[in-house]
């Protein structure tokens, strides 16, 4: 069986992490490699991977610095295949040996978006029918809590932007690694369940992040004609609802975006038009997460 | 023969819709249908739900708008509308709630991230709608002043990034 390196990004969620490793290690697979990014926790998880799991690969980083650390862990990956998860995430039995059948049927397989399900703090699951088919279907984009990743395929095209520290980053990945002629695939059927839990929503984080990084994607990928008119767009969005939510975070955003667009022209890229064309980017996506 | 009918419009992840699924049905319980309107490219996707009895396309690409309502659910009359919302509040859902002013029903839910079920009135959505219509005006007005500004500094950014 090809190998397979699990790359976990862990920030301050101890319990989470222990009981999804412990399920990972239950599985007795061999030719398995997890390896965790710890983002500069402050709960005691290095400590705990340290002397619970002396075997698992522990990258720790000096300070947080988002989505940027799975790079860390993706370089060190031995494997020929990467199963990416976040430390509140763990792939049901089966689910890596699906991913692994999937990836060796064809080459061009760069992504393989896992079937990524809920399961709340007490451990119920949603109740789901059975999946009766593995048939895989053709996307543009995957959840980063449960997905594999080719290794080759994250020598040729790079991991997650160094830049966007959260949120829009499976997308600015997807962008490249279909641009670079590998397909992404969804596999209904490989589970992988998160523990979801509704975060603080008046946190400014996720709209500023969200906001900024939406604006770097049209940067970094857009064709001048669809950049104009993509900014205009995002620019009205902002306004509208700074108004209709009475707050500045959407503009905070916005001039953060334009101020450091270096970043995101240091990058850009020519991407096929089809592709740019096939996106399925919500513009709102970034309105509807706070308050 | 069930007694109601139920239309979820699904308006967040389908990760937040596995949450709040089982929360719904909990509340209406087993002798309604459930009707779920959901995007072309998530179909098979929600094929999942056990409880969900139907499953309605909406074929736009997109956000939802009032100008692209599937015929089908147009002719049908709701015993009730659930609208999930990713946040605690409902906020920048106010074109999924003007979609429903559209259809035949007289109770409006949203759901939103917490699981917490609230009921808004078509008046409220009108009222909400209103407003709706004055900040966009004046986003409009605001956007058309800013730009020259903005285009000028990422061209520069753009010519310059290298240094």
């Amino acid at each position: 069986m090809a190998k397979v390196s699990i790359v976990i990004l862990s920030y301050n969620r101890k319990e989470e992490l222990k009981d999804s490793l412990k399920k990972i290690l239950s599985y007795g697979l061999k030719n398995l490699e997890i390896i965790v990014v710890d983002n500069a926790s402050t709960d005691g998880t290095k400590e705990m991977i340290k002397n619970d799991f002396p075997l698992i690969k522990l990258i720790p980083v000096d300070k947080n610095i988002g989505v940027a650390a799975y790079n860390k862990g993706f370089k060190k990956a031995s494997g020929d295949y990467i199963l990416i998860l976040d430390d509140d995430s763990y792939p049901d039995k089966g689910t890596i040996e699906k991913m692994i059948k999937t990836f060796e049927k064809d080459e061009k397989i760069g992504i393989i978006a896992l079937d990524v399900r809920s399961e709340d703090y007490s451990g119920n699951k949603e109740k789901f029918s059975e999946e009766k088919t593995n048939k895989i279907s053709y996307i543009m984009g995957f959840n980063g809590a449960g997905a594999g990743l080719r290794k080759s395929v994250f020598n040729e095209v790079g991991g997650y932007p160094d830049e966007f520290f959260l949120y829009w980053n499976e997308m600015d990945l997807s962008i490249r690694v279909l641009n670079a002629g590998y397909k992404i695939v969804w596999l209904p059927g490989a589970v992988v369940y998160h523990k979801f839990s509704p975060k603080n929503r008046e946190s400014e984080r996720g709209p500023f992040f969200y906001t900024r990084n939406l604006f770097w994607i049209i940067l970094k990928y857009f064709p001048l004609n669809r950049l104009i008119l993509s900014i205009i767009k995002m620019i009205y969005l902002c306004i509208y609802f700074s108004l209709e939510q009475r707050t500045l975070i959407y503009l905070k955003a916005m001039t953060n975006s334009i101020k450091n667009s270096k970043k995101a022209f240091k990058k850009r890229m020519k991407v096929k038009r089809e592709i740019i064309n096939k996106l399925k980017i919500t513009y709102k996506l970034a309105f509807t997460i706070f308050r | 023969m069930k007694k109601g009918k139920v239309l979820i419009i699904r308006s967040v992840s389908i990760q937040l819709l596995d949450k709040l699924l089982p929360i719904i049905t909990k509340k209406f319980g087993n002798s309604v249908d459930y009707l779920l309107l959901t995007h072309s490219h998530s179909v098979k996707r929600v094929k999942k739900y056990r409880n969900i009895d139907k499953i309605i396309e909406y074929k736009k690409k997109g956000d939802f708008n009032i100008f692209s309502i599937p015929k089908e659910i147009k002719k049908m009359f709701f015993d009730y509308i659930l609208i999930p919302v990713s946040n605690f509040s409902g906020a920048g859902f106010l074109n999924v709630l003007i979609m429903t002013l559209l259809l035949r029903t007289k109770n409006i839910y949203i759901i939103n991230s917490k699981g917490e079920i609230k009921k808004i009135s078509k008046g409220k959505i009108l009222i909400k709608s209103f407003f709706s219509f004055i900040y966009a005006i004046i986003s409009v007005f605001l956007t058309i002043l800013l730009l020259p500004f903005v285009f000028m500094f990422l061209f520069v950014n753009l010519v310059f990034y290298r240094e």
